[in-house]
């Protein structure tokens, strides 16, 4: 029973990847924007339901471990001559030194004033970068346009144009991300994230070392968002930290992971799906009244919430729970009087 | 010479001006069953605290095998050997029974976040945790809710659950905070049963809070109480039951 349901989960999966490897294929050039956007938008959204799904921690700060990852790429790339791909482990690297310098303090917080502290980060980290990046910027400013990566020869197969190139290094990428993610959470640290978030004596009673899974979580989601801000660099082909830009994807990073469902594998990338492509479908809905898509992408959100209180892939799990219990399947076992 | 199991020694813990415990001396000897018993606010909790490193004494030394426990960190307790049950219960609610009582195994598990990512030694201990865990839950009776989230259960079954996560750490010190509390008369001569029973199988020394006398006299060798955190009293339950100091705090008469 349980075997199949994990067949079946694999199958789709399977199913999914195929589409999303043939998209650059069927869709063209402008019409793949949101398609990276998207896949790029899904690592984000993973790493930050490690830390708000899994360990209950709150951040509306990622949008600047974002940044960190852009800047960290674009810097490499246009100064120093950087391939793109070897940009990655350094990005990598000094995420997790930065997540886990934001850990530290948050080990205090809790909830909504942990909340506001690292909004608080979303807040300065514009500030940061151009007090210090505008000297490597155009013009003296904050934002970078490093060399774009082209397709190679030995691509030509597959990817002719070079945004369907860079449509595929995301997806090999995000597809990598997606199962580090899966397998960080099945085990033992999965449940200790989960045991830290929901009782923290008893998880510090049962031996989980409470500091290091916190900052540890921290760390590890911030590399999440920053890998992500790294693979902006190859859609849009620049770094950028405008101050409301940094606010609005720290805030949909979260939504991404509620509506598709936190504390879960799929959900975050659900939901960075209907994030993107949510924001398109309110532009096209009043083509001549651009200014109301956001209310329209903001109803959206009310109406998916209000259905879907535990986000897409809950409401799916809890069709399946209500399916299979009129299956036939055995009762389940009655309550004994407690008293 | 004789050495105890564990050895609280003149423990003092004060909240401000509250002295929640004061002088507290006892011993546990290896194998044995110690009830700490005592009206509301008598300090049991407290101590139990104090081992599993909640809380830090004001004064004092808590030993266990000869190890200091107070200088240890709260997560260094469960690999020392000392595992425990919460007064009101503690289990993790969005995890399955089953993993529930995985997650006890914590200090007896290695694969950290690293290795986990790469799937490095993921199966084979999951596998291990899996099995131990399973038994663990056969052995209690449980295993019809292995699948089950762990909320929502039947009280019984909750104490049940979180005494069967508490033994995947292979304690051999086993702290229990009012394991008789809210099941009724059946379930708590069940529970007396399957406590001596697990004394025997897992090798334990039980220190058990409990106001359930009738569990208290079966099943304990030495009882201490408490009152207003001073020990008044300590001995076999049979010494205890006609101790004046004893019912009079019980009753609230004066000596």
């Amino acid at each position: 029973m349980a075997s199949r349901r994990k067949w079946t989960s694999f199958a789709v999966a399977m199913l999914v990847l195929a589409w999303l490897a043939y998209v650059p294929q069927f869709y063209g050039q402008s019409e793949l924007v949101p398609w990276s956007e998207a896949l790029y938008f899904s690592i984000a959204a993973l790493g930050l339901n490690l830390l708000t799904g899994y360990n209950g921690q709150i951040s509306i700060g990622h949008g600047a471990f974002f940044g960190v990852g852009a800047y960290t790429t674009a810097i490499l790339m246009e100064h120093n001559a950087w391939q793109f791909l070897p940009t990655l482990p350094i990005v990598i690297a000094v995420a997790l030194v930065v997540g886990a310098a934001f850990g530290f303090p948050a080990l205090r917080l809790k909830g909504l004033y942990l909340a506001l502290i690292t909004l608080g980060i979303a807040a300065l980290f514009p500030d940061l970068v151009n007090r210090f990046a505008s000297k490597y910027g155009t013009a003296g400013t904050s934002l970078i346009q490093p060399p774009r990566v082209l397709a190679p020869e030995w691509a030509s197969g597959f990817a002719e144009a070079d945004d369907q190139y860079r449509y595929y290094m995301l997806l090999v990428v995000g597809v990598v991300m997606l199962i580090l993610a899966a397998n960080l959470v099945r085990g033992r640290f999965g449940r200790a994230l989960v045991a830290v978030r929901d009782h923290e004596a008893a998880a510090s009673t049962l031996g989980v070392n409470i500091a290091r899974v916190k900052v540890g979580a921290f760390a590890i989601s911030a590399a999440y968002a920053a890998v992500a801000g790294s693979l902006s660099v190859l859609v849009n082909g620049s770094a950028n930290a405008g101050k409301i830009e940094v606010f609005r994807q720290s805030i949909l990073f979260l939504v991404a992971v509620v509506i598709g469902g936190t504390a879960t594998v799929a959900g975050p990338v659900i939901g960075a799906y209907v994030v993107v492509f949510g924001q398109d479908f309110a532009k096209d809905i009043f083509d001549d009244k651009p200014e109301l898509a956001p209310a329209v992408f903001g109803v959206l959100l009310v109406v998916l919430m209000y259905v879907l209180p535990d986000g897409i892939v809950g409401g799916w799990r809890r069709l399946i729970a209500r399916r299979s219990r009129s299956d036939g399947l055995p009762p389940l076992p009655s309550a004994s009087p407690a008293h | 010479m004789r050495v105890a199991l564990l050895e609280v020694r003149d423990v003092r813990v004060q909240f401000g001006g509250i002295v929640a415990l004061d002088e507290l001396s006892f011993d546990v000897d290896t194998h044995q069953v110690c009830a700490l018993i005592g009206p509301n606010g008598a300090g049991k909790t407290t101590l139990f605290n104090c081992v599993s490193r909640v809380y830090t004494p004001t004064r004092g030394t808590i030993r266990f095998l000869e190890r200091e426990l107070t200088r240890m960190e709260p997560h260094e307790v469960a690999s020392a050997g000392v595992a425990r049950t919460f007064q009101n219960i503690a289990l993790f609610p969005k995890l399955s029974v089953l993993e529930n009582v995985m997650c006890g195994a914590h200090s007896q598990s290695s694969v950290g976040p690293i290795r986990a990512m790469l799937g490095l030694g993921t199966a084979s201990e999951e596998r291990r945790l899996r099995d131990q865990a399973r038994s663990l839950l056969a052995r209690l009776s449980l295993e019809t809710y292995a699948d089950r989230l762990a909320a929502g259960l039947p009280y019984g079954t909750l104490k049940r659950i979180e005494i069967a996560r508490s033994l995947a750490s292979a304690p051999r010190l086993l702290l229990l905070d009012e394991p008789a509390a809210g099941l009724t008369h059946g379930e708590v001569d069940e529970l007396a049963a399957t406590l001596r029973g697990l004394r025997e199988e897992f090798d334990l020394t039980i220190v058990l809070v409990e106001h359930h006398m009738g569990m208290v006299m079966g099943i304990s060798d030495h009882v201490v109480v408490l009152d207003l955190g001073r020990k008044i009293a300590e001995g076999t339950p049979a010494e205890i039951a006609r101790n004046e100091r004893v019912i009079a705090a019980y009753l609230g008469t004066e000596v």
